[in-house]
């Protein structure tokens, strides 16, 4: 019996050493430090409104199947190419905001790589941008009113000279969310 | 005369500050297509920073974002119809 209890308290010691080598591992949280990562896509325009989601929903299934968390989703519809890929002038644009372990990206990549659907992707590590966070609140009720309600509440704050000059980069930046999200 | 006609022409005069100094910028996406459009040329080309005044740090994020922008097919790699 002593055996055996000493067999299974040694064995924890052993997978941690396991997953020791395979990246960063904290032992004060008891878990890898997950990182911040945008994982871009370019979809065929060929998919239809049924395949289109089917397809998102797959990715989004490899993101959370390698331990990965997808904070945000930045859906840029279809918009034209500056150049042709696969013969296509084309393509959808979404890009997911996720915290991904140490090994998250290798196994989303082998998974992206594989697909005829994607044309072109990309894995940075990026933080979540600030605009797009406070655009994502409104996105849900799909209103014009809350998304003009952020940039006026902070106007109030800042004093009238500094009205004029931070002003017009707030304006200006709602005007480019919203002609990109369309 | 011909001294000064070249080296007029072969350099635009270059700004004193860094535009993204002045704007305080911390982070450059690469979908930020309105600044990222600035800072090419009709080629396709990164702009030097002499040209344009940028920074060093600056002048990196900028180069890394273009990069990235082509990579998406959002900016072409040469004279092409960028958008
Ligand atoms: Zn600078």
């Amino acid at each position: 019996m002593s055996c055996e209890q000493d067999d299974t308290s040694r064995f924890p010691l052993l997978v941690i050493i396991i997953q020791d080598n395979k990246g960063v591992y904290t032992e004060e949280r008891g878990e890898f430090t997950l990182k911040n990562y945008e994982i871009a896509v370019i979809l065929s325009p060929d998919l239809d409104d049924t395949s289109l989601p089917a397809m998102q929903e797959t990715i989004q299934g490899w993101i959370s199947s390698s331990g990965g968390e997808i904070v945000l989703t930045d859906d840029r519809g279809l918009r034209k190419m500056a150049y042709h890929i696969k013969k296509k002038r084309e393509g959808h644009y979404i890009s997911w905001y996720a915290s991904l372990s140490p090994s998250g990206p290798a196994e989303v990549e082998q998974q992206l790589r594989l697909n005829e659907n994607i044309l072109r992707f990309m894995i940075i590590k990026s933080d979540v941008p600030v605009q797009v966070e406070q655009k994502s609140p409104s996105t849900d009720s799909y209103s014009n009113v809350s998304e003009s309600v952020p940039s006026t509440s902070t106007l109030e704050e800042i004093t009238e000279s500094d009205q004029v000059s931070d002003g017009l980069p707030d304006q200006s930046l709602d005007e480019k969310n919203e002609g990109e999200s369309l | 005369m011909a001294f000064y006609r070249g080296s007029s022409r072969a350099y635009n005069r270059r700004p004193s500050v860094c535009q993204f100094c002045a704007d305080k910028v911390t982070e450059l996406d690469y979908k930020n297509l309105d600044v990222l459009v600035r800072q090419i040329d009709p080629e396709g080309k990164i702009r030097p920073r002499r040209r344009t005044g940028t920074c060093a740090r600056h002048q990196r994020m900028v180069a890394i974002a273009i990069k990235r922008a082509r990579h998406m097919a959002l900016l072409a790699f040469d004279r092409g119809s960028w958008i």
